[in-house]
């Protein structure tokens, strides 16, 4: 049961995010749950220590936990170990879930979203939170379980390439989702495809170059003038 | 950008130096300075394995780093230095040239430390080192590359508190 509430908890663990100690307060509030239900009564300065600044990813914030109460309790170096793992998940978890689930879950919502935009909306709620949420609640486990050695876990699993894994189907989902907008709008239309496909050039070409809104006005225009030009 | 980047960041490998400048830049060899982590194997399994795959990962002290670090490997993919805090950045002043793109990317809020950006920190005394690197190179405090960078000018005001 504390366990249970550890976790809940841990959904409300950003709630004091801020520029000076980042998650700080967060994991301070909830090591002394954690530690509480591994049996370890923490003084009060120990809690006020650890509001000192931390940053990692929420989602992945759990096994550092686990970690730390294990280093703990075995008098072993929990603060150490909490900001080197601290660094390492948040590039682990960024790359992972904001720069590839994300984008991936978005694709699969929004050609499910075609026939029903129910269904899209529930299938991203579904599919993005099934992994986020798992990786919260079996974090705590694992991070106890194997301490200052739970990098291994993610080793394991090769964590670190399911980020180009993924990236691979959101691509291959993108061109699916962009041909079946054409198919459905347009039909065959060779001058449309053709300037599609000279818009996914420039893009590819230059895309990272440019300032999103730069690139978005600049696209306007050139548009603009193409539909003026050719009457259409 | 100048392909050879020397960023301080007292996280080390996180999600904005992997999302923000390691893919955004396609950047292949990451050189990682500090005392700290060269030499412990625990340590460097959790920041290797915190790179995307084919990423090169050095890890080398700051001696080791000074007396080997040669410019000339890198002249054509972008290399990205990390370093600690601005001391080991000063201690590297040796190393600077124009073509180093100097970033003070993240150094986090500590007792006494004076806030100069909303994730950069600094003490007097840290202030004063960059001054001093400033005079001669440009110094730019720059979380990602997609948001603007803040290029150090007035320093000396703040080291007054006129800021």
């Amino acid at each position: 049961m504390k366990i249970l509430w550890l976790l809940i908890k841990s959904l409300f663990y950003q709630a004091n995010l801020n520029h000076e100690n980042m998650q700080g307060t967060g994991f301070s509030s909830m090591v002394k749950s954690a530690a509480k239900a591994k049996g370890v009564d923490l003084d009060e300065d120990t809690i006020y220590n650890e509001t000192a600044y931390f940053h990692t990813h929420p989602y992945l914030a759990n096994f550092i936990l686990g970690m730390w109460v294990k280093e703990y309790q075995k008098d072993g170096e929990p603060d150490f170990y909490k900001k080197v793992y601290s660094s390492a998940f948040g590039a682990l978890g960024d790359s992972f879930f904001w720069h590839s689930l994300r984008p991936l879950c978005f694709i699969v919502a929004a050609i499910l979203g075609f026939n029903s935009p129910v269904l899209g909306l529930v299938t991203y709620l579904v599919l993005y939170n099934m992994l986020s949420l798992a990786f919260r609640f079996t974090g705590f486990s694992i991070g106890y379980e194997m301490g200052r050695d739970v990098i291994v876990f993610f080793n394991r699993i090769n964590f670190n390439r399911w980020s180009s894994y993924l990236d691979n189907v959101s691509k291959f989902m993108l061109g699916f989702l962009l041909s079946f907008l054409v198919k459905e709008s347009v039909g065959f239309n060779p001058l449309i495809l053709g300037v599609l496909t000279v818009y996914l050039l420039i893009g590819l070409a230059i895309g990272r170059k440019l300032d999103i809104v730069f690139g978005l006005v600049g696209m306007l225009f050139i548009t603009g003038f193409f539909l003026y030009f050719t009457g259409v | 950008m100048k392909k050879v980047i020397f960023r301080v960041d007292d996280r080390l490998i996180h999600g904005q130096v992997i999302e923000g400048w390691v893919k955004y830049f396609k950047i292949n060899n990451v050189v990682l300075v500090s005392d700290r982590v060269n030499g412990d194997p625990l340590q460097t399994m959790i920041y290797s394995s915190s790179l995307p795959p084919g990423t090169n990962l050095t890890i080398c002290s700051m001696a080791e780093f000074l007396t080997s670090f040669n410019f000339k490997k890198y002249n054509k993919d972008f290399v990205l230095v990390l370093v600690e805090s601005i001391d080991e950045l000063y201690e590297a002043k040796g190393l600077l040239n124009e073509d180093v793109y100097i970033n003070i990317g993240c150094v986090a809020c500590r007792e006494h430390k004076i806030e100069v950006s909303n994730t950069v920190f600094l003490n007097p005394a840290e202030i004063e080192k960059v001054c001093d690197i400033r005079d001669d190179y440009e110094v730019f405090i720059h979380k990602v590359p997609w948001e603007t960078s803040v290029e150090i000018r007035n320093f000396t005001d703040l080291l007054e508190g006129n800021l």
